[in-house]
């Protein structure tokens, strides 16, 4: 007796494992507000469900939605394995890499028709040259999001205090920068230029012409440490370390410990970006009131050269996976979304309420705006290119600090911004395959160079043995082979 | 004579041990240190071992307002469940296999051992998960350590050294075979349960790769992989969240003081569990 209800049970269990859960298969067919989508994301330190974003995205589109994450490290590998067995998702939101990655596997869904069906406020708000880039043989993978406004990111903060207790300017050019640093290094006990472990100082490399990451030369491109003028770049560096000027800590130096320098009021001039200002003023204005953060442009060289690269990528694609039963759906979702009255209710809230509008000039109410609308940067599905980049100031306005070095820094962005030819291409595989290691390379050998182990004849050396060989070539190649594809 | 050579091992053993075993605190008080400490102070990279500027926002901030106690409740349900769970099965797996005139015992250990040499893979592992419909769900973090093959090894073996004359005398009285085992054996195998109770439980708190394969739903992320995002994510979100604006509150910080709240709960409770944890590892050694 016993022993058949244990078979019984054994085999009811059997049945149970046997049978997988379905999910109702919809057609398809775009019902309002009854299907429920389920967007897979990229990794951030908060539930996406239960955000308030949530709930007014829901009411504003009507659709129900789940949001997923990938882990912070290695989402790639996640991703691969989840759709790869055809994990249940509707929506994924990639990096330009596991876009790239997916579509050629054939695994995105072509949208063209979705969209001409669904997505009429979807192509009205992306510009068509943005769709290029998510365009392969005319079939259209992904919904492109570029990153909110071309920028330029990152300056020179400098101790405007101490230059003038010397009764010096900010420095505009090459010398009146070494001159600066020499008066500190003999006025103070400030360490003159904190930064590491990489060599490259933009603002200073700016007066060699070296302002983009890739340069056009007798129409083909080149890679800033194969240009000449880097030669004369590093030369002058060593001559700063060698001086004094820099900190000896240079080749030791991590990120992080160069912010903590100038913050602590220990260095006169460090490299940031407008995103650091947090970290770098607020200390730095407890422990000596009387400082003074300022921005030194770009510097200029003799023959003129000037200028630093504007900061223009792609930053998120949109996709569907090809065995997505809810396609329409998504589309028809992510179309409501970029209607402009939903787009703008979305991202800043409500005129009066969470932000005001005048002349194309946003501003934030405190402490409404944040409180509402703080991680609506995780949910969008692309951007309006049109309005958005001026609704984005918005965002930034939120913290007055990064807001100032943000103008300070792009006030004059007609005068210094410059375009890296490179800004859209897609990811290269010889990039993938090969340029960690060789940064890494790169970058020791510049440590060797700036202590004195290595010199400029021994750096011809390293671009023609160790990095070219290495896989440098591999990737001005391709670059190349990219680049003459454009121009065709 | 022995008396002094005794003295002066000691003092150097004691002297040496007590330097290394400083130096293992000495990250954690730096840790610590940080998460006590002021916004300012942890930017410009003051802290060394002592905090500077007391606050406890930052631990308000994350007890309170982050996944973090979401993440705790869901490990804590899974220990606990997964626990009772795997004890059960192991002890229902075992005690048969304790049984010499058991048919084909010889071929079902042979399985559960080869089982614990060789991994079958993520990728397999995930594709299963995926079939039985288990993704983004707890039992696919539970599912993982139900039986582990050494867990069931030791418990056999206990089983084994258990007198028969227990068993027969309750045989005679016509007791089934269930009925010994949860009334007879499991309340004198209290020692080898108590062990290895406690190995399954550890398992369960510290294991962060299954959840980092099966979940991607972040309201069921245990408290390990919760923290393993939170340390290793980049400053960039955090001023998206407005972080900064905070009035103590900055991103080393919270990292900081995630990692100490995640190890609180593990010290409060390892000083009661020491004991069993000695007498653990030797008890699979002695038959």
């Amino acid at each position: 007796m016993k022993k058949s209800i244990a078979l019984l049970f054994l085999s009811f269990l059997l049945v149970l494992a046997g049978c997988t859960s379905k999910e109702s298969d919809s057609d398809g067919n775009v019902k309002n507000g009854k299907s429920t989508l389920k967007v897979l994301g990229f990794n951030a330190p908060f539930d996406p469900n239960k955000s308030v974003m949530a709930k007014d995205i829901e009411d504003t589109t009507g659709y129900k939605v789940e949001y997923f994450m990938l882990p912070s490290e290695n989402p790639d590998q996640k991703l691969n394995i989840e759709i790869a067995s055809r994990a249940d998702y509707d929506i994924l939101a990639l990096s330009p890499s596991q876009f790239y990655t997916l579509a050629s596997q054939g695994a995105l869904l072509p949208l063209n028709d979705l969209l001409n069906d669904y997505g009429e406020n979807i192509k009205k708000a992306i510009l068509p040259e943005s769709w290029e880039l998510t365009t392969f043989d005319g079939e259209i993978f992904g919904i492109p999001q570029k990153n909110e406004r071309a920028n330029i990111e990152g300056g020179l903060y400098v101790r405007e205090d101490i230059l003038n207790n010397m009764d010096i300017k900010i420095p505009t050019n090459l010398d009146e920068f070494y001159d600066a640093l020499v008066k500190i290094k003999e006025e103070t006990n400030l360490v003159p230029l904190t930064g590491g472990p990489q060599i490259w100082i933009p603002t200073i490399f700016s007066a060699f012409g070296l302002a983009t990451d890739w340069a056009e030369v007798d129409g083909s491109l080149v890679p800033r440490l194969l240009m000449p003028e880097t030669k004369e770049y590093i030369a002058f560096m060593k001559k700063l370390y060698d001086e004094g000027l820099l900190d000896k800590d240079w080749a030791i130096n991590q990120p992080a410990t160069v912010k903590e320098k100038f913050a602590s009021g220990k260095a006169a001039f460090v490299f940031g970006s407008w995103n650091d200002s947090p970290q770098l003023v607020p200390p730095l204005k407890e422990s000596e009131p009387s400082s003074i953060i300022s921005i030194v442009q770009p510097l200029e060289g003799k023959d003129g050269s000037v200028g630093i690269q504007a900061s223009q990528r792609l930053m998120w694609i949109h996709a569907i996976p090809r065995y997505s039963k809810k396609h329409k759906d998504a589309i028809n979702f992510m179309d409501k979304k970029l209607q402009f009255d939903n787009f703008q209710y979305l991202t800043l809230g409500v005129e009066g309420e969470t932000f005001t509008e005048e002349n194309d000039i946003y501003n934030p109410i405190h402490p409404l705006f944040s409180e509402k609308r703080q991680d609506a940067w995780w949910y969008l599905n692309g951007m309006d290119e049109h309005k958005y980049p001026d609704m984005w100031l918005a965002r930034i306005k939120k913290d007055e600090n990064i807001f100032h070095y943000f103008q300070e820094l792009n006030n004059p962005y007609d005068q210094y911004a410059k375009s890296d030819p490179t800004a859209w291409a897609p990811p290269m595989d010889s990039e993938s395959k090969n340029g960690q290691a060789l940064n890494q390379a790169e970058e020791d050998f510049f440590i060797r160079f700036l202590l004195g182990n290595e010199d400029l004849n021994s750096f011809d050396n390293f671009i023609e043995n160790t990095w070219k060989e290495d896989g440098g070539a591999e990737i001005v190649k391709e670059v190349n082979d990219w680049y003459s594809e454009q121009k065709k | 004579m022995s008396k002094s050579k005794l003295d002066l091992f000691s003092v150097i053993n004691t002297i040496i041990l007590s330097i290394i075993g400083i130096l293992c605190l000495l990250p954690f008080a730096h840790v610590l240190a940080k998460s006590i400490s002021s916004k300012n102070a942890i930017i410009a990279g003051d802290i060394s071992f002592l905090p500077k500027g007391f606050q406890i926002d930052t631990f308000k901030y994350v007890i309170f307002e982050t996944g973090f106690a979401n993440s705790l409740l869901i490990s804590v349900f899974i220990t606990a469940v997964g626990t009772f769970c795997s004890l059960l099965f192991t002890v229902m797996a075992a005690y048969p296999l304790s049984k010499p005139d058991f048919k084909g015992r010889k071929l079902i250990l042979l399985i559960y051992v080869f089982s614990m040499l060789f991994y079958g893979g993520i990728i397999p592992s995930y594709i299963l998960m995926h079939s039985l419909g288990l993704i983004n769900t707890v039992w696919s973090m539970i599912i993982p350590f139900l039986i582990v093959p050494f867990n069931l090894l030791v418990v056999k073996t206990f089983f084994e050294g258990l007198p028969e004359s227990i068993v027969e005398s309750a045989k005679i009285d016509g007791a089934s075979n269930m009925r010994i085992l949860f009334s007879i054996i499991l309340p004198i195998s209290r020692p080898v349960l108590a062990t290895i109770g406690l190995f399954i439980a550890v398992s369960y708190w510290n294991d962060f790769f299954h959840p980092l394969l099966f979940i991607s739903k972040p309201s069921l992320k245990p408290l390990q992989l919760y923290l393993y995002d939170m340390v290793t994510s980049s400053g960039d979100q955090f001023w998206q969240m407005g972080l900064e604006e905070m009035a103590n509150i900055t991103i080393e910080g919270v990292k900081a003081t995630t990692i100490i709240a995640a190890v609180l709960p593990i010290l409060f409770v390892y000083p009661f569990l020491q004991k069993h944890f000695e007498k653990g590892l030797t008890i699979g050694s002695v038959k």
